[in-house]
């Protein structure tokens, strides 16, 4: 379904990201490992558009979307949970929801999707009148994906979803991640807490200072040497 | 010289100087738009002082700078506080303010405007000129200048480095209200007369403006800035309302595609260095 | 002074307040939203006054005029939004800052090159009537203004809240970014902002013009530098501060005419507007209702 091939980004003369390929097929969950610096987020941003890329392709569903601005990708289907989560702070539960699907047209199945986020997080649904900014960590986490999934995306990037929260939330937000993948959404999973990424993933990338050293399962990549290696550097 | 190219110069001298007065708080990264307001104090302090007390027009004028630049100082503390906008914004308030005041002073005019005695001609306007210039150009291989731009690329890092920004900042505001005054000064007694009007928020915004086009960098910025803001006219022999159509042109263009303004550090070093390349050879 | 006269003068304050208080609204979501000082909107002001006068010059019928007067204030706003703020997203906000005064100049400029100087007068609109309320004198031009500018004012503010384009506009207001990764077109969002901010300006414009039946190259100084008064008294970035504001700073003007004269009624106004930078720069409502991170 996404397709990377050979793709590169540069920040003036830093290269961020080398010649990287990369697939997410329908339905699958993949995670991207790696250090900090090791161009996990250049990953992200380039895909969704917020960073111009310096070579190398993009494709999602056949089509190249490398040249198309963010707000086409995410119409498209592509929707990201970025790094810090970023919700709105100055705008209600509710806006940060509706911004979400800033894109789509019917408002009527927009209103029952969101009906459904607050089904699932009550916490949410209490204060979606409230100003975003009181919402504690773990629900702010919530709503940043409840806020891509309104986007009616068929893949989620996240961006370190679990920095910053207890374990008790990240453990929930995965068991969230795999019931949404069981519903047929495809995840691409960028991760510093690899253990929790590849207990859920069903394949994995490994970059190091920009480029991909390992590429299998979990089971190969638990057994690689070279996961290790991304982490100690050396 | 003939009387037209006296004229030209005697403009482009007023005018350096009151670029310099915006230059100075521009270089630690503060927009002043109430210079004019500094220009009128020192333009009526020294006239006031020059017709009422008779005093003689080079303590005047000095008179008119010290009244400037401790109004500055004076209001750099509370104003400094702000930054960014704010601080825009509120010496935009303040030359608002000024202007609005010396409409009310019936001791020199009010709105009628006031006479201005003692009257400096060409040498005298363009040595008091020379003088600023070289004092300012003095300044400028101080540690002070460096202290300046370090202020204005990143406050936070030079406090950190033991530097007192706070200072820093007030300084170039006040000397550049002290320069602004001079200029005031110059104009007042080159052109013999003052009117509030004519120290409106337009004439701090055009001050502010051939700086910004200058370039912040270096102290040739602003003397570009002030010579093409000045000569541009005469180059042009055009209807004088061109002259503005052009200038808001080139600042639009220069600050979408080189906001650091036309002289930069990098292009001045690079002309000192051909130049003693020329020398040498 | 008497209770009766004294009260007549509130009257005033409040009619001159809606003037500024629409074009506090164009500066303040200028400010809340990018962080914008936007100097151009006394020249916009300027150019929606003039296109309407021109129009009815050629004999144009009032609603044709008052349409060319808006399309072009609209016109004007996108020219400003696409030399200033689009090429310089990311860089120090006093560069456009500084575009924006080009901006003025340039547009007030190429009005005296092509109209002069002078005065012109603007043909009378509205029926010049007062009404007498409880010995109160009110003139029908200033109460219509003020009515339309308070539900202008109001009308944005429920496009902000309310509106698909609003939402975008809020999140673009608090992190270009997120807005962006979240599919809101900034490419479109902040040209459609500018427009709104064009067309507020004009119909301030065209409606002091029918109040006071003249327009010049400069009618947009006076008003557009208080206008910025009143919205910082207000709290930049906010909406109903700079209603506030408006009316404030009508309040102030008016009031001080009548007590102190009319050649200290400038004092008054930006003495309180400095006043009110250095003791609290956030405005008497504070922050921002559109977005409080930013400033």
């Amino acid at each position: 379904m996404l397709e990377v091939e050979n793709l590169t980004v540069r920040y003036g003369r830093i290269t961020a990201l080398a010649e990287l390929d990369l697939a997410v097929p329908e339905g699958r969950i993949v995670t991207v490992l790696g250090a900090n610096g090791a161009g996990k987020s250049s990953l992200l941003k380039a895909l969704i558009g917020l960073t111009p890329i310096a070579g190398g392709a993009i494709r999602w569903k056949g089509e190249a979307i490398h040249r198309r601005p963010a707000s086409e990708r995410v119409k498209a289907g592509l929707a990201l949970v970025p790094e810090g989560r970023r919700i709105l702070v100055s705008m209600t539960v509710e806006d940060n929801l509706k911004v979400g699907a800033y894109h789509r047209d019917d408002p009527a199945q927009v209103a029952r999707e969101i009906d459904a986020i607050y089904q699932r997080f009550p916490n949410l649904a209490e204060r979606r009148f409230q100003k975003a900014s009181c919402l504690s960590g773990g629900e702010q986490q919530m709503l940043a994906v409840g806020r891509a999934l309104v986007s009616g995306s068929s893949l989620m990037m996240l961006d370190e979803p679990s920095l910053g929260l207890s374990p008790i939330i990240i453990a929930r937000l995965f068991e969230l991640l795999v019931e949404l993948n069981k519903g047929g959404l495809a995840l691409l999973l960028v991760e510093q807490n690899t253990n929790m990424a590849l207990s859920v993933a069903h394949e994995g990338h490994v970059l190091k200072l920009g480029r991909k050293i390992a590429h299998g399962t979990p089971q190969q990549l638990l057994a690689d040497a070279r996961l290790q290696e991304a982490y100690l550097g050396g | 010289m003939s009387g037209y190219g006296e004229a030209i110069l005697v403009m482009l001298a007023i005018n350096i100087v009151v670029a310099l007065a915006g230059y100075l708080p521009l270089a630690a990264g503060q927009l002043n738009l109430g210079i004019a307001g500094f220009m009128a104090v020192g333009g009526y302090t020294s006239a006031y002082l020059t017709s009422a007390y008779h005093l003689p027009m080079g303590v005047g004028m000095a008179a008119g700078a010290a009244a400037a630049g401790l109004l500055g100082l004076l209001v750099a503390v509370p104003v400094l506080r702000t930054s960014g906008i704010y601080l825009a914004l509120a010496t935009f308030a303040l030359g608002q303010v000024i202007q609005a005041a010396f409409l009310n002073i019936e001791a020199v005019g009010a709105a009628a405007g006031y006479p201005v005695k003692p009257y400096a001609g060409f040498t005298v306007v363009l040595s008091v000129a020379f003088g600023v210039l070289v004092a300012v150009l003095l300044l400028s291989r101080t540690r002070f200048a460096l202290l300046l731009t370090a202020t204005k690329n990143d406050p936070l890092v030079t406090e950190l480095f033991g530097v007192d920004v706070r200072a820093i900042r007030v300084a170039a505001f006040s000397l550049g209200a002290l320069i602004a005054g001079i200029g005031g000064a110059l104009y007042a007694h080159h052109y013999s007369y003052l009117e509030p009007q004519n120290f409106n928020i337009m004439l701090s915004v055009y001050i502010a403006l051939y700086v910004l086009l200058g370039g912040t960098q270096t102290v040739a910025g602003p003397i570009v800035g002030a010579a093409f803001f000045t000569l541009l006219p005469e180059l042009l022999r055009a209807g004088s309302h061109w002259r503005f159509v052009i200038f808001a042109v080139l600042i639009i263009l220069v600050m979408a595609v080189r906001p650091e303004g036309l002289i930069t550090g990098a292009l001045a070093r690079r002309l000192r260095f051909g130049k003693r390349r020329e020398a040498a050879s | 002074m008497s209770g009766a006269v004294f009260a007549q003068q509130l009257v005033n304050g409040i009619m001159l307040g809606g003037i500024y208080m629409l074009i506090a609204v164009a500066f303040t979501l200028a400010i809340g939203v990018l962080n914008f000082l936007n100097f151009s909107i006394p020249g916009i002001f300027m150019v929606g006054a003039i296109a309407t006068w021109r129009a009815l010059e050629n004999g144009w019928p009032w609603v044709g005029a008052i349409a060319a007067g808006l399309l072009a204030a609209g016109v004007a706003s996108y020219l400003v939004e696409r030399f200033t703020y689009r090429w310089m997203r990311g860089l120090d906000h006093e560069i456009p800052l500084v575009s924006s005064l080009g901006f003025l100049i340039l547009f007030e400029n190429l009005v005296l090159i092509g109209y002069g100087s002078d005065q012109q007068t603007f043909p009378a609109l509205m029926p010049d009537f007062n009404i007498r309320v409880a010995g109160l004198v009110i003139g029908t031009g200033q109460l219509i203004s003020l009515v339309l500018a308070l539900v202008l004012v109001i009308a944005a503010s429920g496009l902000l809240e309310r509106t698909r384009i609003g939402r975008g506009i809020r999140a673009v207001a608090e992190n270009a970014d997120t807005a962006t990764i979240l599919g809101v077109e900034i490419h479109r969002v902040v040209p459609a902002l500018f427009i709104l901010i064009g067309l507020l300006s004009g119909v301030s414009g065209i409606l002091f013009a029918m109040n006071y039946l003249q327009v010049s190259a400069f009618m947009g100084h006076e008003i557009g530098l208080k206008g910025i008064a009143a919205m910082v008294i207000g709290g930049m970035g906010n909406i109903w501060g700079a209603i506030l504001g408006g009316l404030l700073i009508g309040l102030i003007e008016v009031l001080s005419i009548a007590f102190f004269g009319a050649n200290r009624a400038d004092i008054c106004v930006y003495g309180a507007l400095l006043l009110l930078l250095v003791v609290r720069p956030e405005g008497l409502l504070g922050g921002s209702a559109i977005v409080r991170e930013k400033l």
